[in-house]
């Protein structure tokens, strides 16, 4: 519980530190380092989409190392199966050879970061896996149930590109994670210092400067952040505004949303607003944190239409159109 | 910290800041309602260019004060309540956290309570430059206002500056209103009287009535025809008025030929209501001292009476007079007296009537002039001066004619001749286009008058027709002819006095009572009373009299008359204009 504004002060520089740490790996990435330690801090999981060959991988890595947590990635792949992801009961032979008993052999998901790469890949039925283990936080197997590692984090990658043979994760499941972070292509600046980094015979390693009491220590801060009722007003008139049906939305959401954000994408718009303001140094709520949560939240809940997809609309324009509406400056 | 010491806190920083937002609040929208009820004021005067709006000016000021108050009204809605002043300060920089603190007042955890400080914090911060925060007008935003509020009040200066074409038309009618209120008084006076029905009341009245709200809904072209039905039509009951009148003269003249009523005659030929009303009281025991016989021949002395008034709108007093000898014949003399009195009071009314009949179209003649309708008070010699041709000599009066003229009428006594002429009246310009005609008449033995004719050729309304009287000495016949040509449309009613071209030396006048000598009333021959003879009558017979004596005689009552009565002043000068013209000298 926090006491004293020392707490905040504390919480707020072990993030600050474990930002500079990445920032000796990852060059650049400022907002999705930073939307990554919301998520982290939230306790959510996030869908990070991009081209290949931007550093994701690099970057829940460097996450890891600088949070101590354990890492784990899993290559998504059309043939991979539920258990090679949640792990199976194997037999274990006795000193004799014989079978002795069946022990369970836990999958990589037993992780705290958990890298799921090219989600869209695996079929729906190992996605499915997947997501229930993201939700329960526990794996079933043998009619036995084991609880996964605390903090348990999914960061799963996905290519927009090459969407033949994928799977594309139905909007139920993309519902569950808390942040979808768009990871855009580097600056000529910050590609220019990548090279000139990962070239050299120098090789940048993340220290730690947190740990994982530490990170449960700042989830429960966060939690305790205020809201005022008008922020939740706002929250919800947000979340509201990018259903089609409603009275006063903006007349993009009308044309070209199918489906609008659900329950869900309310209390994610709340909580990532509660870990900004603590990042932040504050004790409650504001509008800004509500409008810069709003796009990670948001743009993955939001389905659109035929239209806006043959227009080559993308939910970001639609958010800021919500948020003007809401009036709130993104 | 307990929540009994923050909460004050809190509240107390949030006090001047309400206080602040509701002044400003007052002052914006008490200037935005000056704007747009300056606006609406001059939209208001513009429209009261075209359309007949009273004290227009007086509205436009209203309705700007009307806007500063709606605007000071409309400052206290919504209420600035206390989060209301939270939000205006998170607005401003304190980043929802005055809102937050507001709300969660009655948090006591660690975490609600470090929010609170830091909310209070910056509160004070924001109070401690609250009229840099929240400022008064100013800048271009002030400019824009001040710049449109002038622009406002010099359009409405010149639109007050300008002349308005519709003052006069509303001046005519609070005149008109003025006047219709005075006939009104009149009108109940003499309805308390009992002699006024109401449905003279009304035919009086509502011509009157019905223009009064025409006058501001009217266009200018309808109003004339409208106005001017209005004159015709006052002028046609102030004419049946005046025949009433005359025939109650009559029956005043006949009563006082026989002794019973010779009183009551000459009460009511006076015009003395009081007089009649003594004198119908005694007829009761008078009618009881009577005869059989005697009250048989006066019955039929009233039945004579009674058959002696034909005219229309004398049914009552005929059938007033019928009943009265029918009560006289079957012994009732009471019933007798009180019929002769009601037939009596009935007759008296006619006169007050058609002396509010004559005010009425005065009235009208001068709200007509100020409403620029002088074509139709032209044409109206047809309002008060028909009503005054119409009581002069009866004859060779204007009437309704599509040609603008008519024939004069034939001269009715020798050595005399009545000349018609018409005049045609140019409804555009309100002039008249017809000329007047002149009569001319005689002096040869043979005598006769011979009538001029009257054209009118311009397109328009209203006609006229003028009466030339000439006066020839000697036996003769007077003939008058008037003929009128007029290619206007229209009607109007009324006659111009003509002028004879013919000698005026000697002129006819009718008889009259103003000479000296006895009176003596009895049942003459016809009702079988005494023949009295001897003695001298008061009675000077009509007969050729001097023009000059003649001339004094009638511009001596029209100065009498002028004193006393309630005419316009225009008119006036229309009445002196007229007897100079007929001097005798000119």
């Amino acid at each position: 519980m926090i006491e004293s504004k020392a707490d905040i002060a504390e919480a707020v520089e072990r993030i600050h530190a474990v930002r500079r740490e990445i920032a000796k790996v990852i060059v650049g990435q400022e907002t999705v380092v930073e939307q990554l330690l919301w998520c982290l801090i939230a306790g959510g999981h996030a869908l990070l989409e991009s081209v290949p060959g931007l550093g994701k991988t690099m970057l829940i890595r460097t996450a890891a190392d600088a949070l101590d947590l354990t890492f784990s990635r899993i290559q998504f792949t059309p043939d991979l199966m539920p258990s090679d992801i949640t792990g199976t009961r194997i037999v274990e032979f006795g000193a004799a050879g014989e079978p002795a008993a069946f022990r369970f052999q836990p999958g990589p998901i037993f992780g705290n970061l958990i890298l799921a790469d090219e989600i869209n890949r695996a079929t729906p039925k190992t996605q499915s896996a997947l997501l229930e283990a993201m939700q329960e936080r526990t794996v079933t197997a043998g009619g036995e149930t084991h609880p996964l590692p605390r903090p348990f984090f999914v960061l799963a990658t996905q290519n927009p590109l090459e969407q033949e043979g994928t799977y594309p994760l139905p909007e139920a499941q993309l519902d569950r994670f808390l942040l979808k972070i768009d990871v855009a292509y580097p600056s000529r600046a910050e590609l220019k210092e990548i090279v000139a980094r990962t070239t050299s015979a120098h090789e940048a390693k993340a220290e730690k400067a947190a740990g994982a009491e530490d990170l449960h220590r700042i989830q429960r801060y966060a939690k305790e952040v205020l809201v005022s009722d008008d922020m939740l007003d706002l929250a919800v008139q947000i979340v509201m505004l990018t259903h089609a049906g409603e009275p006063d939305v903006p007349d993009a959401v009308r044309r070209y949303v199918r489906y609008g954000a659900g329950p869900r994408g309310v209390q994610a718009l709340v909580g990532i607003a509660k870990v900004r303001a603590l990042l932040d140094g504050r004790l409650h709520v504001s509008r800004a944190d509500l409008a810069a949560a709003a796009a990670p939240v948001l743009r993955h809940r939001i389905v659109l239409g035929y239209e806006a997809l043959a227009s080559g609309i993308r939910p970001d324009e639609l958010v800021a159109e919500v948020l003007a509406a809401a009036g709130v400056s993104p | 910290m307990s929540r009994s010491t923050h909460q004050p806190q809190l509240l107390q920083l949030l006090k001047p800041v309400r206080r602040r937002l509701m002044a400003v609040r007052l002052v914006r929208r008490a200037a935005a309602g000056l704007l747009a009820g300056s606006c609406a004021g001059v939209l208001l005067l513009a429209a009261a260019r075209f359309l007949p709006i009273a004290d227009a000016p007086i509205i436009a000021a209203a309705l700007a004060a009307l806007g500063i108050a709606a605007g000071a009204a409309a400052s206290f809605r919504p209420r600035i309540d206390e989060r209301a002043a939270a939000r205006e300060m998170d607005r401003a920089g304190t980043r929802d956290a005055v809102v937050t603190a507001l709300d969660l007042l009655h948090l006591n955890t660690p975490i609600a309570r470090l929010q609170r400080a830091d909310a209070e914090a910056a509160a004070a911060r924001f109070a401690s430059g609250l009229s840099e925060r929240i400022p008064w007008p100013r800048g271009r935003e002030r400019r824009r206002y001040l710049l449109g509020l002038a622009a406002v009040w010099c359009a409405a200066v010149i639109l007050l500056l300008l002349p308005n074409p519709m003052d006069e038309r509303l001046s005519a009618r609070a005149a008109l209103s003025g006047e219709i209120v005075s006939v009104e008084q009149a009108l109940d006076e003499l309805g308390q009287s009992g002699g006024l029905s109401e449905q003279e009341r009304k035919a009086l009245t509502e011509p009157l009535n019905r223009l009064r709200e025409q006058t501001l809904r009217t266009e200018p072209d309808a109003l004339r025809a409208q106005w001017e039905a209005a004159e015709r039509e006052i002028a046609r009951l102030a004419a049946e008025l005046k025949q009433e009148l005359q025939a109650t003269r009559a029956l005043a003249q006949e009563l006082q030929r026989t002794p019973e009523f010779g009183e009551l005659g000459q009460a009511l030929e006076r015009g003395d209501r009081r007089g009649v009303a003594e004198a119908a009281e005694r007829l009761g025991s008078s009618f009881a001292r009577l005869g059989p016989e005697q009250r048989k021949a006066l019955a039929d002395r009233l039945r004579e009476l009674a058959g002696q008034s034909p005219e229309a709108g004398e049914d009552a007093l005929r059938e007033a007079l019928e009943r009265a000898a029918d009560a006289l014949e079957n012994g009732e003399p009471e019933a007798a007296a009180e019929a002769i009195g009601q037939a009596m009071e009935g007759a008296l009314s006619a006169e007050m009537l058609q002396a509010l009949a004559e005010q009425a179209a005065s009235a009208l003649a001068a709200a007509g002039s100020r409403l620029g309708l002088d074509a139709a008070g032209s044409s109206g010699s047809s309002g008060w001066d028909g009503i005054a041709d119409a009581g002069a000599d009866g004859g060779g009066g204007g009437t309704d004619s599509p040609d603008g003229g008519q024939p004069g009428s034939e001269g009715s006594q020798p050595g005399s001749g009545q000349s018609g002429g018409g005049s045609g009246q140019n409804g555009s310009s309100g002039g008249s286009a017809g000329g007047g005609s002149e009569g001319s008449g005689s002096e040869s033995p043979s005598g006769g008058g011979s009538g001029g004719s009257g054209t009118g050729s311009s397109d328009g309304k209203g006609s006229g027709s003028s009466a030339g009287s000439g006066a020839g000495g000697g036996p003769g016949n007077g003939a008058g002819r008037g003929s009128g040509i007029g290619n206007g449309r229209g009607s109007g009613t009324g006659g111009g006095a003509g002028l004879g071209s013919g000698g005026r030396k000697l002129v006819t006048t009718p008889r009259i009572h103003e000479g000296e000598g006895d009176v003596t009333t009895d049942g003459g021959p016809a009702s079988g009373g005494a023949v009295t003879e001897g003695g001298s009558s008061p009675v000077v017979d009509g007969g050729v009299r001097s023009y000059e004596e003649v001339y004094a005689s009638y511009e001596a009552d029209a100065r009498r008359a002028l004193s006393a009565g309630t005419l316009p002043p225009s008119l006036k000068e229309r009445v002196k204009n007229y007897f100079d013209e007929i001097q005798p000298d000119r």
